[in-house]
């Protein structure tokens, strides 16, 4: 260095003006001060910022929890969904235009595009909320429509099956058992289908449109079990016990009617709140990246930051060089003074004076001065001094820079580990959560398993009862046989019956013309008598008795003839009827046979729905299994999530402290003052 | 009354029978009664006629229709001929002969044998009633019953009405003079 040289010209200028100087250090002070403040204050901001847009994140994945949740009418999901709905709009409030009293500024400009996406995408979002909650009212109440139903539904099951067993033991009509037992599967279904409606399935359309048309279908064919439907071929049932079961059902079944139009009511609401739901969902994605952008965006802003903090190092390295200087120059005016006034004093005295001036600072660990190398005693020893210096400061500023490295990189390693831990936090909060939702997924495959079992009973149940209206119809087909025997053995006799009242006849006409002969014969003797004398007279009188008797032969037989003649007609008529009844009866045969063979069909699709949902409970069951499976692996990765969580709070802590020691160095170098 | 002598059971019958004879009252002869007019029933068309029983030769049934032998060139009222009992007997058809409608011949039909001054001639009649007395005290002339037809009127001379309808007596007598009934021959 030639500081000596410069600061023997400039002497002058500070010996005459060392209050500029120090007003110049004062200043740089001052600068260094204030903008480490600036930047302290920015970083607090920052990480309050930061702490913002993380609580964000959560509040989205609660969102959709609690939207989930909503959706099977949990009791406590309404009033959380608002609660985190209004803590969103005001994280997103204190984002966008600060909080004063936490002394939390707005947002910089350059976050504010980000900021506005994200306000944007959060007001179709907040609709959707609002949506939501707008439906809490209809969501609870078709819950307790749907519980009804379900409470009612299991009566109205009894007795459909108290009314085919009354129908069975009655010999009921084929016809009217199938049906009655097909109302059992319309139940059924009406159950299936209301429960998926209330719990806003994604087929809920096509749910609802079954549902109405079975529930029409049960209510017309018990109409069509008093009164009969030709259509369907279906007879009234006479039976006034069975007649005033039908009545009761009717009644119960008013009930479902009603319950089922106020649900019919709330379909479209429902719906609304699925179409909701999933879009929240689908927009979670969107809105939850926006977030994580915004707080990228703040960290970088952070690390912006610490340019300011580089300055005021910069400013305090210059004050601390002007207060070097202005020192050193206050001593050397001081020592120029001294020379001045004992200018008489020996030069060599004066050099090796002035040599031992120069070098008494280094002991001082000031770097700053060099021996001054003037001709003669000196020369030597300044050189040597001046090397031993200049290696001197070259390894203070070694040290200094080394430590300076040493403490930047301590503090990146510290910021890594901070936003590690954080990332850690949240994921171990997202974790909780997808444990809780997959607890929740295990008891709905538990609840899906119990309601297929259950399906599976009645689906075993419907087999049964198919199998005995089969039993009956093969029953119904043999007596029908035994009766078209029985009436072709009648007709024979009956015909049997005509054929001898027919000889009857022939034998009746032979008596009558015996009678004719016997009246002609008696009308002879009579006329030839009464042409006789007296004595001859009284022949007369038997011819006439005679003829009489004929007569009456005649009429006798013309009675039977026309007694005969009935037998036959009536005969012949009982013989048509009873062809006519064995026409009926084989017609009837026919259609029982149809109807065993229905039912055979229902047996086997029964058999097939048994067997299915069985599978289906099988499937459930596994699903359960896997589910929990599932559910345990995440309780491990929280365990693991959670050590990594304290190991990143230890390196953060353990790098912390290596950046104290650094500056701990950097201290002790600072004791060394460099020009 | 006779005191009974004796106790012997026969000669009790005796003195019975005496003391009737005895007191026997011999009846009164009846007075003269009214001879009835007797003859035979029967119906043609709708009208009910009585014939004189000493004409009738005989009555037979309606089987004489399997032996009928059709007369060529006879009026229609001449059925034909039939042989009974070796001889040749004409038949005429009263119904046919009297209103000119043709007989229907049914169960009920009859063959009249009916002698003409020894001549036999079968009269075919739609109903037999058998005998019928009639009181002549009610004997009528046809002229004065309403009911009964002209084309009757010339073959009877008296009308009993007993009963509902008229009993229109036959006189074969004047069947037998009918100038129509003497020429059978249609041409």
């Amino acid at each position: 260095m030639t500081a000596v040289p410069n600061t023997i010209k400039t002497s002058h200028w500070y010996s005459n003006k060392p209050a500029i100087s120090i007003a110049l250090l004062i200043a740089c002070l001052i600068i260094m001060i204030s903008l480490l403040g600036y930047s302290f204050s920015l970083t607090s901001s920052n990480k309050e910022y930061i702490n913002l847009t993380s609580s964000l994140n959560v509040d989205i994945l609660k969102i959709i929890k609690h939207a989930s949740e909503s959706e099977q009418a949990s009791a406590d999901a309404f009033p959380r969904l608002q609660e985190t709905k209004n803590n969103f709009n005001k994280q997103l409030e204190t984002l966008s235009i600060g909080d004063e009293s936490i002394g939390l500024p707005p947002s910089p400009m350059e976050t504010e595009q980000k900021l506005n996406e994200i306000t944007k995408k959060w007001t179709t979002y907040q609709k959707n909320i609002d949506t939501i909650l707008t439906a809490e009212k209809s969501i609870r109440i078709t819950k307790k429509f749907s519980d009804a139903i379900n409470d009612v539904m299991p009566e109205i099951v009894a007795a459909s099956e108290t009314l085919i067993t009354g129908l069975i033991n009655k010999n009921g009509h084929a016809n009217l058992i199938f049906v009655a037992s097909h109302q059992l599967l319309l139940a059924q279904r009406i159950t299936t289908n209301i429960n998926q409606v209330q719990q806003q399935s994604r087929r809920s359309s096509n749910n609802l449109e079954m549902l109405i048309t079975d529930t029409a279908t049960f209510r017309n064919v018990l109409e069509s079990m008093l009164k009969g439907d030709k259509s369907t071929n279906l007879k009234r049932i006479r039976n006034k016990g069975l007649r005033k079961q039908v009545t009761d059902l009717l009644l119960q079944f008013e009930t479902i009617e009603e319950l089922v139009i106020r649900v019919q009511e709330k379909a479209p609401q429902l719906k609304s709140v699925r179409a909701a739901t999933d879009a929240l969902i689908n927009d979670a994605d969107t809105l939850l990246d926006n977030i994580n952008k915004l707080s990228a965006e703040y960290e970088t802003n952070a690390a912006q930051w610490s340019v300011y903090d580089f300055l005021a190092y910069g400013f305090g390295i210059i004050a601390l060089a002007l207060f070097g200087s202005l020192g050193s120059l206050i001593n050397k005016a001081t020592k120029e003074r001294l020379i001045f006034e004992e200018e008489s004093n020996k030069k060599t005295l004066n050099t090796i004076l002035q040599l031992q001036e120069e070098i008494s600072p280094i002991a001082e660990g000031d770097l700053t001065t060099m021996a001054t190398v003037t001709p003669g005693l000196t020369e030597s020893i300044a050189s040597a001094i001046n090397f031993s210096i200049e290696a001197l400061r070259k390894l203070v500023l070694d040290i200094n820079s080394m430590s300076v490295q040493v403490s930047e990189t301590a503090e990146e390693t510290q910021a890594t580990a901070i936003h590690l831990t954080r990332a850690s936090d949240q994921q171990a909060q997202q974790l909780t959560s997808v444990t809780n939702a997959i607890n929740s997924i295990v008891q709905s495959f538990s609840d899906v398993a119990k309601q297929a079992e259950k399906s599976a009973d009645l689906a075993n149940q419907s087999v049964k009862m198919a199998e005995q209206g089969g039993e009956t119809v093969r029953n119904t087909i043999k007596g029908m046989h035994t009766i078209t025997e029985d009436i072709y053995e009648a007709s024979n006799r009956i015909k049997r019956l005509g054929e001898s009242s027919q000889e009857i006849g022939d034998i009746v006409d032979l008596i009558n013309d015996i009678a004719d002969q016997t009246n002609i014969l008696a009308l002879n003797a009579a006329i030839k008598a009464s042409v006789t004398d007296n004595e001859g007279q009284s022949f007369t009188t038997v011819a006439d008795e005679v003829q009489q008797l004929a007569e009456r032969v005649t009429q006798a037989t013309q009675k039977i003839e026309s007694l005969v003649n009935s037998i036959q007609l009536d005969t012949n008529q009982a013989v048509i009827s009873m062809e006519q009844s064995s026409a009926d009866v084989i017609h009837g045969t026919t259609i029982a046979e149809a109807a065993g063979d229905a039912l055979l069909r229902i047996e086997t699709v029964s058999a097939h729905l048994s067997e299915f949902i069985s599978n289906v409970a099988i499937a459930t069951l596994s699903l359960t299994k896997t589910s929990q499976d599932v559910s345990e692996t995440m309780n491990t990765i929280k365990k693991v999530t959670d050590h990594n969580l304290a190991g990143t709070k230890q390196t953060a802590a353990l790098t912390g402290k290596l950046a104290e020691l650094a500056k701990e160095q950097r201290l002790t170098v600072n004791g060394f003052k460099l020009p | 009354m006779h005191s009974i002598s004796t106790n012997h059971p026969l000669q009790i019958l005796k003195e019975l029978e005496q003391s009737c004879k005895q007191h026997l009252v011999t009846p009164a002869k009846p007075a003269a009664k009214a001879k009835l007019w007797s003859g035979f029933g029967f119906r043609v068309n709708k009208f009910n006629l009585c014939i004189k029983c000493n004409v009738i030769e005989e009555l037979l049934d309606s089987h004489f229709q399997q032996n009928l032998s059709k007369v060529p060139g006879a009026k229609n009222w001449l059925m034909g001929l039939i042989s009974l009992r070796g001889q040749a007997l004409p038949l005429i058809d009263l119904n046919q002969y009297i209103f000119n409608t043709s007989s229907e011949l049914t169960k009920k039909s009859r063959l009249l044998v009916i002698n003409f001054s020894n001549t036999r001639t079968g009269l075919i009649i739609d109903e037999a009633y058998g005998l019928k007395q009639f009181d002549p005290d009610f004997a009528q002339t046809p002229a004065s019953v309403d009911t009964v037809p002209a084309e009757l009127e010339k073959f009877s001379t008296k009308i009993f009405l007993q009963g509902e309808l008229p009993w229109i007596e036959f006189s074969t007598q004047r069947l037998e003079n009918d100038p129509d009934f003497l020429n059978a021959a249609r041409f």
